[in-house]
């Protein structure tokens, strides 16, 4: 919210500011998991991290979600379905890449043949996670981080 | 180990035409070892007689070798549950022509378990399982080419357009 005008309980904001504080304050993450990253991914959403407090509540259907958080090892087995859920969200839809090996292929870079070597091969990625798995904590950031990107995005360009 | 088994499995290993090579102290299992003409009556035997009573199997698992002869061996480690008996069974098979496939009799009639075991080695050494139900691949994508777990591998330069191997 751009003004507070005081006594009047009036606020004043533009379109832009509104609909980029309800985007980044209810980012839907589509629920899934591929590999151990997909555990610390869990245990964010459970009640010591608490990912609800963000507004971040995982949806069951590419349909309602706005964020695919990629928790794990892309296989090329699992490419293909990554790719086809990723173009079943509305858009305006987010990526975040979490972990090594959807950053970059991780420790299968070099002798995994099944692995494919980042998961921005395939879909586009927003914000990318370090870590093998990342704490909690290193998933927060990354919400934030990705918050942080839709504030200072404008639908007029 | 309880030795007084002994002489039964020395029996069974001449009634099917196998070898019996003991106990060994390190793994705490029963060797066999056998060809694949007679692989199938040696599991048959350790699964349908009451004094061996293999009623878990633990798992098929797979080898390439390339010496002295190019060979697939399959090691199926069972489990007597009733007769606390640990077995191993060594079978071996020559790749004679890269172009065919050694086969092994299936046993996932006997035990459901080696239905998934099957399909695995298949799949990663290209093995075929004679009287296997379902023989598609379980692990890999259906349109994957070659046996990732055989020595000579190569794999393939792309998967649906996106290259295999990591470059920046």
């Amino acid at each position: 919210m751009s003004e507070k005008s005081g006594e009047s309980g009036l606020m004043l904001t533009t379109l832009d500011d509104l609909s980029n504080w309800a985007q980044a304050s209810s980012l839907w993450p589509l629920s899934f998991g591929l590999a151990c990253c997909a555990i610390e991914m869990m245990g964010s959403y459970a009640s010591s991290f608490d990912l609800d407090r963000f507004g971040v509540i995982p949806r069951a259907s590419p349909r309602q979600a706005d964020v695919m958080i990629v928790s794990g090892t892309v296989t090329f087995k699992m490419a293909d379905r990554v790719k086809r859920l990723y173009e079943q969200m509305a858009e305006p839809r987010f990526v975040i890449s979490m972990g090594s090996c959807s950053n970059c292929g991780g420790p299968y870079w070099e002798h995994g043949y099944h692995v494919v070597k980042g998961v921005d091969r395939i879909i586009p990625v927003d914000v990318y996670v370090p870590g093998c798995p990342p704490r909690p904590e290193a998933l927060i950031g990354a919400i934030i981080k990705l918050q942080e990107k839709i504030r200072k995005t404008s639908e007029n360009g | 180990m309880d030795s007084s088994i002994e002489p039964l499995f020395l029996d069974l290993a001449q009634k099917t035409g196998t070898d019996f090579t003991g106990f060994d102290q390190t793994s705490g299992y029963w060797e066999f070892k056998s060809d694949v003409i007679h692989l199938r009556s040696l599991l048959e035997n350790l699964y349908m007689d009451n004094s061996f009573w293999c009623d878990f199997l633990q798992s098929i698992s797979g080898e390439h070798k390339q010496a002295p002869l190019e060979s697939i061996v399959l090691h199926y480690h069972l489990e007597s549950l009733t007769r606390s008996l640990k077995i191993h069974v060594a079978c071996s098979e020559n790749i004679v022509e890269a172009s065919i496939k050694p086969t092994f009799p299936s046993v996932s009639d006997l035990w459901k378990a080696a239905d998934w075991h099957e399909r695995e080695s298949a799949e990663l050494f290209g093995i075929h399982f004679e009287g296997h139900p379902d023989l598609r691949k379980l692990l890999l994508p259906n349109d994957w080419q070659g046996f990732p777990l055989r020595k000579d591998y190569q794999a393939q330069e792309r998967y649906h357009g996106l290259k295999i191997k990591y470059e920046k």
